[in-house]
C-alpha cells in the first residue's frame, strides 16, 4: 500500500509545483512572492491535521492502553512538529516583502508559535524518558493537555492584541479561481504526503520496537 | 473525614513541614527570584517609558522564574528512597494525592509572590492603592493556575531524565495566557489613575484554572505509577 501511495504522490506533487507556479497567476499586488502561499498554507493545514490526530490518538490510548496507539500519536507528533517548523519558515520568507518585516505579534502568529513550543515540549518530553508504558502513559497526557491548551492561548493573545494598535491586519481572501484550484491540489498532495509519512513512520516504528525485543531475548 | 482527604492532608502537611524545617531549598528561590527582579532594573532605564508600560512583566518573570524552582521540588522530595511508589499505593483516589501536592505548591507559591512583592514596590516605587484588592484576586488566581499545572508536570517531568529542564519546557508554553492575564491585570492594579479596564482577563483566569484543575484531577491517575 506504501508503494502504490507513493507512486500516487510523485505525479500529485509534481502537478501541485505545476499549479502553484505555473497555473496560477501571479498576484497583482505581491507578485511572484505570493506562491509560497500554497506550500505555506499546505504545511499549516497539515500540521493541524497532525496535531489533532494526535490529540486523539493520545485519548484512545489511555483509555486502551494498546501501545499502536501511541505509534500513532507519537509519529503525528514528529510529523505536525516538521510542518509547524515549515509554516514558521516559509511565514517570514513570505512576510519581509510583503509586510516588510520578518514577524509581527499577530494573534495568530504568536498562537502559532506557541503551538510550536508546545508540541517540541511533547517530543522533548519524549526524548528524555526510557521506553516504558509510563513514557507512553505521560506523552498522551501531555498530548491531551497542550490541544486542550490551544484556543485559551489563541483566544488570550487575541485579546492582549486587541488592546494595542494592530499594525498590519490579514490580507483578503478572495482568491482567483486558478489559485483557489492550485491552492486545493497543494493541500491534497500533502495531505497524501502526510499520509505516507504517517505509514513510514510507524513501519520503523514497528521494526525498532521488533529488534528491541528480539535484543531482549537474547 | 473521608480517608482520601485525610490524604491529602497529610501530604500537604508534611510538604509544608519540610520546606519550613529545611529552610534553604525555598529560601534560594525566593532568592533567585529577587535577583530577576534586580537583574531587570539593570536592564531598563528607572524612568524610561517602556520600563513604565512594564513594570507588572518584571514581576511576573520574576515570580514565573521562582514557582518553577519551588515546583520542581514537588516530587523530588519523593524520589529519596522511592517514596512515590508508596504514593502510588496509597488505597486512595490519586487525585487526593494531587489535591495535597497541589495545595503545598499554591501555599509556597502565593508565599514567594508575598515575599517578592514588597521589594518590587520599593524598586519600581509602587505604593499600595485602594486596587490592592485586585492585586490579591490577581496573585491568588495566578498562583492557583501555575500551582496546578506545575504540580502535574512535575509529577511527569519527575520520570524523565533532565527533569527541572524538561518541567520549564513543558509549563512555560502552556501557561502563557495566565501569564499575559496576570500582567495585564496587575498593570491595571498598579495605575493609581483611571477606570479598571478589561475584566475579562480576570475571566480568563477563573476559565484557565477551572479547565486545568479539573484537567488535572481527571488525568492524574495516568501519571502516577507505573
Amino acid at each position: 500500500m506504501r508503494a502504490m501511495l507513493l507512486v500516487l504522490l510523485y505525479p500529485a506533487m509534481l502537478f501541485a509545483l505545476y499549479c502553484a507556479f505555473i497555473l496560477a497567476p501571479p498576484e497583482r499586488e505581491m507578485g511572484e512572492v505570493q506562491r509560497i502561499f500554497y506550500f505555506h498554507i499546505s504545511a499549516a493545514w497539515l500540521c493541524m491535521l497532525a496535531f489533532f490526530i494526535l490529540f486523539l490518538f493520545s485519548v484512545v490510548y489511555l483509555l486502551t492502553g494498546n501501545r499502536t496507539y501511541d505509534v500513532w500519536a507519537s509519529s503525528s507528533a514528529e510529523i505536525g512538529v516538521i510542518f509547524a517548523s515549515l509554516v514558521l519558515i516559509t511565514g517570514p520568507l513570505w512576510a519581509k516583502p510583503v509586510w516588510n518585516t520578518w514577524w509581527t505579534w499577530d494573534p495568530r502568529l504568536t498562537t502559532f508559535l506557541i503551538l510550536w513550543l508546545i508540541y517540541v515540549a511533547y517530543l522533548l518530553l519524549r526524548a528524555n524518558m526510557p521506553e516504558s508504558d509510563k513514557k507512553y502513559k505521560l506523552s498522551a497526557v501531555f498530548g491531551i493537555l497542550g490541544f486542550i491548551d490551544v484556543p485559551i492561548v489563541f483566544m488570550s493573545i487575541r485579546w492582549w492584541r486587541t488592546i494595542h494598535p494592530v499594525v498590519i491586519t490579514s490580507t483578503g481572501m478572495n482568491l482567483d479561481p486558478d489559485m483557489k484550484a492550485a491552492m486545493f491540489v497543494a493541500l491534497a498532495a500533502f495531505t497524501l504526503f502526510y499520509v505516507i509519512l504517517m505509514l513510514l513512520r510507524m513501519g520503523q516504528k514497528k521494526l525498532d520496537y521488533e529488534i528491541s525485543l528480539r535484543l531482549g531475548g537474547l | 473525614m473521608s480517608s482520601g482527604l485525610q490524604a491529602a492532608i497529610a501530604i500537604l502537611k508534611k510538604d509544608l513541614l519540610l520546606e519550613f524545617r529545611g529552610k534553604e531549598g525555598f529560601l534560594s528561590n525566593l532568592f533567585f527570584g529577587l535577583m530577576v527582579l534586580l537583574l531587570f532594573t539593570f536592564a531598563f532605564d528607572p524612568s524610561s517609558e517602556a520600563l513604565r508600560q512594564g513594570k507588572a512583566a518584571i514581576f511576573w518573570i520574576a515570580v514565573a522564574f521562582a514557582s518553577v524552582l519551588t515546583l520542581n521540588r514537588t516530587f523530588q522530595r519523593e524520589s529519596a528512597d522511592r517514596a512515590i511508589d508508596a504514593l502510588a499505593l496509597l488505597p486512595v483516589d490519586p487525585a487526593w494525592i494531587f489535591l495535597g501536592k497541589f495545595l503545598g505548591n499554591l501555599a509556597l507559591i502565593t508565599l514567594l509572590m508575598l515575599l517578592i512583592f514588597p521589594l518590587f514596590m520599593v524598586f519600581f516605587n509602587l505604593t499600595v492603592t485602594s486596587r490592592f484588592w485586585l492585586l490579591s484576586a490577581v496573585c491568588l488566581l495566578t498562583a492557583l493556575g501555575l500551582s496546578c499545572v506545575g504540580t502535574l508536570f512535575a509529577a511527569m517531568a519527575e520520570s524523565s531524565r533532565l527533569r527541572e529542564v524538561v518541567l520549564s519546557i513543558m509549563m512555560y508554553p502552556i501557561t502563557i495566557p495566565v501569564l499575559i492575564a496576570a500582567v495585564q491585570l496587575t498593570q491595571q492594579a498598579i495605575k493609581l489613575t483611571g477606570e479598571i479596564e478589561n475584566w475579562h482577563w480576570l475571566t480568563l483566569l477563573l476559565i484557565f484554572d477551572a479547565i486545568f484543575l479539573a484537567a488535572a484531577l481527571v488525568i492524574f491517575d495516568y501519571v502516577l505509577g507505573e
